[in-house]
């Protein structure tokens, strides 16, 4: 474990060598997120009553502070694990005594550094505006944490084993993030889905990244039933870092390194 | 002796855009797997962005005065200028990022080449806009029902010419957003801010006169997609959006020579 609290740190020393780059990294999440709430104020003006503008808001900023945190915004760490595969450098990782998805996830980890105190931020900011209904829904929203976190860990590492088939991945990570991006909650609370759509959604595991914690940390008109999504996102936490591993270790075993 | 120079130098950049664009080509033609999984992602973007209007809309009849198919036609002009900034722009202002923070710019330099030109048309993916921007652009299409949009042939030919005015001054704005790698020795999280407004799916009546203004001056990310649309849809004056995409693109083009300038000064070469 120190071992990779290590590698996070090396990691994040690196990036913060340009303090520039540091400044834009956190500039970036407030450009993306400021364009999406004057969208929805065009919204809420446009559809007055329909929506709370100030739910929205805490919505929002709780959603993707998790959603970044967790690594589910662009699959940070599913990028690397494919750009490790693609260039080889994987190979000096394998000749370690270490696991190499771990070892991967906390160079990711030390690269979003600066990502994840805004995030983290913007999910405190969220709870302040718009606070979860009592106590229980607190500690149930901090388990759906927990499970946006495995979730996202299953696909992140799914996205990297592709690059194990396919070298280059990036057209599969997209495709996860599209869908993600609109199945998660991240774009559109499920809440405003139409009956049909909001009901197969909210058994995808894209629901478990955002919509589920976003929606109990913060008490508002998206609500949604705590111990379902809970229910949901346990399975779904299991299903996808069990099948994920599984599937890891058995592409590596195929996996024919050059220069090894 | 000088009209056969220039026709010397426009032959020289006419072979340049050419290996470019053929080169881009190999390279995207290299992983067959991940091409599917491109037009699959698209594809993909395209129906979840469907399904986006579809629950806007079914909270709402209008958007800051847009109908469904006016939103949608909004819809369909960002895509076209993602896909034409992405094939013509915005990858080469990371590739000069790159280089720059690489050390492998002095190699461009070296050659006797124009830079800034050469630098600008690198990687011209005509692949990935073709394989991508086609169904994409499709599926929009097929979900505009065209009769419900009021429009003039001069108002869509105006808003035409203010799609490629705003792609030059947006070019400029990833340009000023990628230079300050000559300075910094890095600037690729900076660019990534840029990249933000590539798809800002505002309509241009519903944002603030000051924001409005910002984001057609500035951040041009409203010029191109925004206005064209209101110019398109006759919202906007033709003669009035057409004259100020002009202005703005101007100013931007010869910003960025300026400033191409002051940054070839304070280069610092990694090989000397």
């Amino acid at each position: 474990m120190q071992l990779y609290a290590r590698v996070a740190w090396f990691s994040f020393s690196s990036f913060i060598t340009y303090p520039f780059e540091l400044l834009a990294s956190l500039l970036k999440p407030f450009v993306g997120l400021g364009l999406q709430l004057v969208f929805w104020a065009i919204v809420v003006a446009s559809a007055p009553g329909t929506i709370s503008y100030r739910s929205l808001v805490a919505y929002f900023l709780i959603g993707t502070g998790i959603t970044t945190l967790v690594l589910a915004n662009d699959f940070k760490f599913g990028s690397f694990l494919a750009r490790a595969i693609k260039f080889g450098t994987i190979n000096s990782k394998l000749i370690k005594p270490v696991s190499v998805p771990q070892y991967v996830l906390a160079e990711c980890l030390g690269q979003m550094g600066v990502r994840w105190l805004v995030a983290a931020g913007f999910v405190i900011s969220g709870m302040l505006i718009q606070p979860p209904r009592d106590v229980v829904s607190l500690g149930i929203g901090l388990l759906l944490l927990v499970e946006a976190a495995c979730v996202s860990y299953g696909l992140n590492l799914a996205i990297g084993t592709v690059a194990f088939y396919t070298t280059e991945a990036s057209g599969i990570k997209n495709v996860v993030t599209h869908i993600s991006g609109v199945f998660s909650g991240l774009i559109v609370p499920l809440a405003l889905f139409p009956p049909l759509l909001r009901g197969i959604a909210l058994w995808l595991p894209f629901a478990a990244l955002t919509y589920a914690p976003a929606s109990v940390l913060s008490h508002s008109s998206f609500a949604t039933d705590p111990l379902m999504s809970l229910l949901r996102g346990g399975l779904w936490s299991v299903v996808l870092v069990v099948g994920a591993r599984w599937w890891w270790q058995r592409s590596l075993r195929n996996y024919e390194a050059v220069g090894l | 002796m000088k009209r056969w120079g220039s026709e010397m130098e426009i032959g020289l950049r006419g072979r340049l855009l050419w290996i470019n664009v053929v080169n881009t080509w190999q390279q995207e033609t290299a992983y067959f797997g991940n091409s599917w999984g491109n037009l699959a992602s698209t594809i993909m973007y395209t129906l979840t962005y469907l399904v986006f209007i579809h629950v806007i809309f079914a909270n709402t009849r209008t958007l800051a005065g847009y109908s469904k198919d006016e939103m949608l036609l909004l819809l369909f002009v960002i895509q076209v200028n993602f896909y034409l900034i992405q094939m013509w722009s915005y990858n080469n202002v990371i590739r000069m990022v790159d280089d720059v923070n690489m050390g492998s710019f002095d190699m461009l330099l070296t050659k006797p080449l124009p830079a800034l030109y050469y630098s600008s048309i690198r990687s011209v993916n005509v692949l990935t806009t073709l394989r991508d921007g086609i169904p994409s652009l499709t599926l929009f299409a097929l979900a505009i029902t065209w009769s419900n949009l009021h429009t003039s042939f001069v108002g869509v030919l105006a808003g035409a010419v203010i799609v490629l005015l705003g792609q030059l001054a947006m070019n400029v704005f990833f340009f000023l957003l990628g230079v300050p790698v000559f300075w910094f020795g890095q600037s690729a999280d900076l660019l990534g801010i840029g990249y933000s407004f590539m798809s800002v799916n505002l309509p241009y009546e519903g944002v603030g006169r000051g924001l409005r203004l910002a984001l057609t001056s500035f951040v041009p990310c409203l010029l191109a997609s925004g206005l064209a649309v209101s110019v398109m849809i006759g919202k906007s004056d033709a003669i009035n959006g057409l004259a100020y995409a002009a202005l703005i693109a101007g100013c931007a083009l010869l910003v960025k020579i300026g400033v191409w300038k002051m940054a070839l000064r304070s280069y610092t070469s990694a090989s000397s």
